[in-house]
């Protein structure tokens, strides 16, 4: 019997789709850990993962799969990824680079579903411009912590879900220029993000099985485009606001700048 | 080697949508997708298709015992883009039914000769064709100087739902 027949109630093609897809995860510390493993669970075969740092004492309150072992020994967090996949999978095929995800662009684009559980406004934007070029779907999560009027913080979680030729980040009001330009001013002294372990559960739960909706297709009742914003305060999940503003067809990408670069004689 | 051909399933609901017009004689259209390559690491081929053109009406001959015959007039407009463009080909068409399509024998046998022309225009790039259904696709690569197609490709259709195929099963 098929080890997977438990959850076939979802779709009896998913376990062959799971074989069929690879699937990209950039950024293994909060978010990206808990992708991974649900992802392991599930029953993902093909992955390509990268992360550009080592385990920390100071990841082991956010970071799935990671031990004292694997901090005191410095360990890439792609293989602490990597070890926790193979524990729960026979034969996985696993890509894992210990770097910044343009240096492993390469393989990225053989991905057809990509998480991107970064840290910047920058990054988000890269990658999203990436996965538009090689008509990859993205499914990007993050957190936020602000600081709420009665003074305490205000711990948010958001889902962005980027198909090609469906609205991008920017047509949804996600990301803008001066988010972008106010990032780039306080580069160097961002301080610290903190993370909150259950918050990132939360959200990459949502940005898992989005990602198996995609795949299924039955459920046919997620909302498109798929902007999910968790208030960890009143512990509400649901559409982001700025959806009800996003109406046309993104015209941000054009048809021109599919695939690699290319040379292009002038004249 | 494999290819995998990867489209937004937008841009293969359009070509559906253009394939399905009735023509005044011919029982099938024809339209050409072209595609940028991508090098991939350790991957198979990437095909990128980024644009379609159909047939012109004009361009179709009136023959016995098949969907449709078009004439050199429309391969020559597809061998101009591609040389121009630096861009792979697939000839594309479309069988009705829901579910994986299947090659028909007159499609296996009119291919070579179609991506023979193509491989003239365009040597480095590799081409074929690509079979559409209602949800489905399937297609045949011919890699780079290859006189044989690669069968097993995959043809991914990326939206809600997303779609994995390949020649014999549907993934999803
Ligand atoms: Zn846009």
């Amino acid at each position: 019997m098929d080890d997977h027949s438990r959850q076939s109630f979802l779709n009896p093609q998913l376990d062959r789709a799971m074989k069929a897809c690879k699937v990209g995860v950039i950024g293994l510390s909060g978010g990206g850990s808990h992708i991974v493993t649900q992802l392991a669970h599930y029953g993902f075969d093909r992955y390509v993962l990268c992360d550009p740092k080592t385990t920390e004492r100071k990841h082991l309150h956010r970071m799935l799969g990671a031990t004292i072992a694997d901090a005191e020994a410095s360990a890439p967090k792609v293989e602490v990824m990597e070890r926790l996949i193979r524990g729960l999978r026979p034969h996985p095929e696993i890509q894992a680079f210990k770097g910044e995800w343009i240096s492993c662009a390469a393989a990225l684009k053989d991905c057809d579903v990509l998480f991107a559980a970064v840290d910047t406004v920058g990054a988000r934007r890269d990658i999203e411009q990436f996965a538009r070029k090689y008509a990859i779907a993205l499914i990007d999560v993050g957190m936020d912590v602000s600081r709420a009027n009665d003074g305490g913080y205000r711990v948010a979680g958001r889902v962005f879900a980027s198909l090609p030729g469906g609205p991008c980040m920017q047509c949804a009001g996600f990301i803008n220029n001066d988010m972008l330009a106010k990032e780039a001013a306080a580069y160097g002294m961002a301080g610290i993000r903190p993370q909150v372990v259950s918050v990132n559960g939360v959200v990459a739960s949502a940005a898992v099985l989005y990602a198996i909706d995609l795949l299924t297709g039955k459920t046919g009742k997620v909302a498109l485009p798929c902007f999910i914003t968790f208030d960890a305060g009143s512990m509400t999940m649901g559409p982001h606001p700025y959806l009800s503003v996003v109406t046309s067809p993104c015209e941000c990408f054009s048809s021109s700048e599919i695939g690699d670069a290319r040379f292009v004689p002038i004249g | 080697m494999k290819f995998k051909v990867r489209a937004a399933s937008q841009f293969l609901d359009n070509v559906r949508r253009d394939l399905t017009r009735p023509h005044a004689f011919a029982f099938e259209r024809v339209g050409f997708v072209y595609a940028r390559e991508a090098v991939v690491d350790g991957g198979p081929s990437l095909l990128l298709p980024f644009a379609y053109a159909p047939v012109a009406d004009a361009h179709y001959m009136p023959k016995e015992g098949v969907g449709a015959c078009i004439s050199g007039d429309a391969i020559r407009e597809a061998m101009a883009f591609i040389l121009r463009e630096d861009a792979c080909v697939l000839h594309t068409h479309m069988h009705e039914n829901v579910g994986m399509p299947k090659f028909s024998r007159v499609d296996v046998r009119n291919y070579p000769g179609v991506v023979r022309a193509f491989q003239n225009t365009r040597p480095d790039r590799p081409h074929g064709a690509l079979l559409l259904s209602r949800d489905a696709a399937v297609a045949r690569v011919w890699p780079v100087g290859a006189a044989e197609p690669v069968m097993d490709s995959l043809v991914i259709s990326v939206g809600r739902p997303m779609g994995i195929f390949s020649e014999g099963a549907i993934y999803g």
